[in-house]
């Protein structure tokens, strides 16, 4: 009995240890209550022609990651369905004040023709697309949103693997020239890695930021697979920290 | 006493739960080396690698894949260590990467209803980029291309230039 007691004891010891780093608002599992005058529903994709989102997820792939804009406010929306988009309304154009206006609207997993294994069709958009305070490209910074490694840059894409999760993260759009960090670069969480822009190389795009993180999933036959995963709980997570100053 | 037992056995659950470090996949070794003795007489060229690139190939703990036509290009640029590795090759115009990664974030059974397409092999043209996810000896790669013409260069508006690619990776490296 006694014995027991110690195994008992001295597994509890190395359980406290392996926690011990763990900082304390770490978010785990899903997100909680969201205020709606600032956030649409995890999945809930606007306008509803836009496609199916993941209904229901409402997990937190990511926890405890900094918010990618250095400043708020940011506005997550459509693209391609919101004003000024291919699909969208014409109003005043991508500028358009409709844009820049909360409640923000999950598009992750937003119709696209390209194979995407956690949407509902099995297609859709890899990320989600970020709008900076203003309809100004090159003045509002993209930020690391964890301390980790520039693995590559490409024409317009930055890649920072997650030191601690070993998640990728993808930047996209941001100005070439404007860019603070190179390949091979350590970055601190919260440092600044370029200028949100439209640069999508020749090609056209509006000003934003698309953001996306990539995963692998372990499955229970021990085979594994690397796929785009869910970003905005994570991101409703980070900006809420965000606002209140609790980066 | 029995009550107790539950209580500290619900108590490390959970710690396993919230510690948070990268979980490491097991890498088929045999199989590897093998491969890799073999890949080599296929590669052998007059050439050298660029300066250090086996030496950083080596210090990673999966099997390291470069595409064989771009291996011995100077320009070429090796990052990683440990459990992951990226490539980056400039072309003329576009840029080729390739990244090796064993560890993984999510158990399958955190994360409901996923498609099997996750495990089929598909080269996709997306956010005008092509790029191709496969698994090989347990570890997970991604290679891609992006151009400065996404609508217009054919290596980024079809997806048969990286299959050209994919077919042509050579093991250079990694150890167990
Ligand atoms: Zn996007």
């Amino acid at each position: 009995m006694t014995r027991l007691f110690i195994i008992l004891g001295v597994f509890l010891l190395i359980g406290s240890c392996a926690t011990r780093d763990i900082p304390e608002a770490e978010a785990v599992g899903e997100i909680g209550s969201i205020d709606a005058y600032l956030f649409g529903t995890p999945g809930k994709l606007s306008p509803s022609n836009s496609g199916m989102g993941r209904v229901g997820d409402h997990y937190i792939y990511a926890p405890n990651i900094r918010f990618p804009l250095e400043k708020a406010p940011a506005y997550i929306n459509s693209q391609v369905y919101g004003v000024g988009g291919l699909h969208g309304p014409k109003g005043k154009g991508q500028c358009d004040a409709r844009n820049y206006q909360y409640p923000w609207k999950d598009n992750y997993c937003e119709t696209r023709s390209w194979k995407m294994p956690l949407c509902p069709g099995g297609k859709g958009h890899q990320g989600v697309d970020i709008r900076p305070a203003s309809c100004n490209k090159d003045q509002h910074w993209a930020v690391a949103v964890e301390e980790g490694l520039i693995t590559s840059v490409g024409r317009y894409t930055v890649y920072l693997r997650g030191k601690n999760t070993g998640t990728t993260y993808r930047y996209l759009h941001l100005n070439a020239k404007s860019l603070a960090v190179r390949i091979g670069q350590k970055v601190m969480r919260g440092q600044r890695l370029g200028l949100v822009s439209n640069n999508m190389g020749k090609a056209k795009t509006t000003i934003h930021l698309h953001f996306d993180m990539k995963q692998t999933l372990r499955f229970s036959d021990g085979s594994s697979a690397k796929v785009f995963v869910p970003p905005y709980s994570s991101l409703v997570d980070a900006y809420q920290r965000l606002l209140s100053g609790r980066n | 006493m029995k009550n107790f037992i539950t209580l500290v056995s619900g108590f490390l659950f959970v710690i396993s739960i919230v510690s948070a470090e990268p979980k490491v996949l097991v890498i088929d070794w045999p199989v590897t080396q093998k491969l890799k003795s073999s890949m080599t007489v296929l590669s052998a060229r007059s050439m050298p690698y660029p300066s250090g690139l086996i030496d950083k190939a080596n210090a990673v703990h999966l099997p390291v894949y470069l595409p064989s036509a771009y291996a011995y290009q100077e320009t070429l640029q090796m990052v990683g260590e440990g459990d992951f590795y990226t490539v980056t090759v400039p072309l003329s115009a576009a840029t080729v990467f390739i990244t090796g990664d064993r560890t993984y974030q999510q158990d399958s059974n955190a994360v409901t209803s996923v498609s099997t397409l996750a495990k089929e092999l598909s080269f996709i043209r997306a956010e005008g980029m092509v790029s191709v996810d496969f698994n090989r000896h347990g570890a997970n790669y991604t290679l891609s291309i992006e151009c400065d013409q996404p609508d217009d260069d054919q290596r980024c508006t079809q997806t048969r230039f990286l299959q050209q690619v994919y077919a042509d990776l050579v093991l250079i490296g990694g150890q167990p």
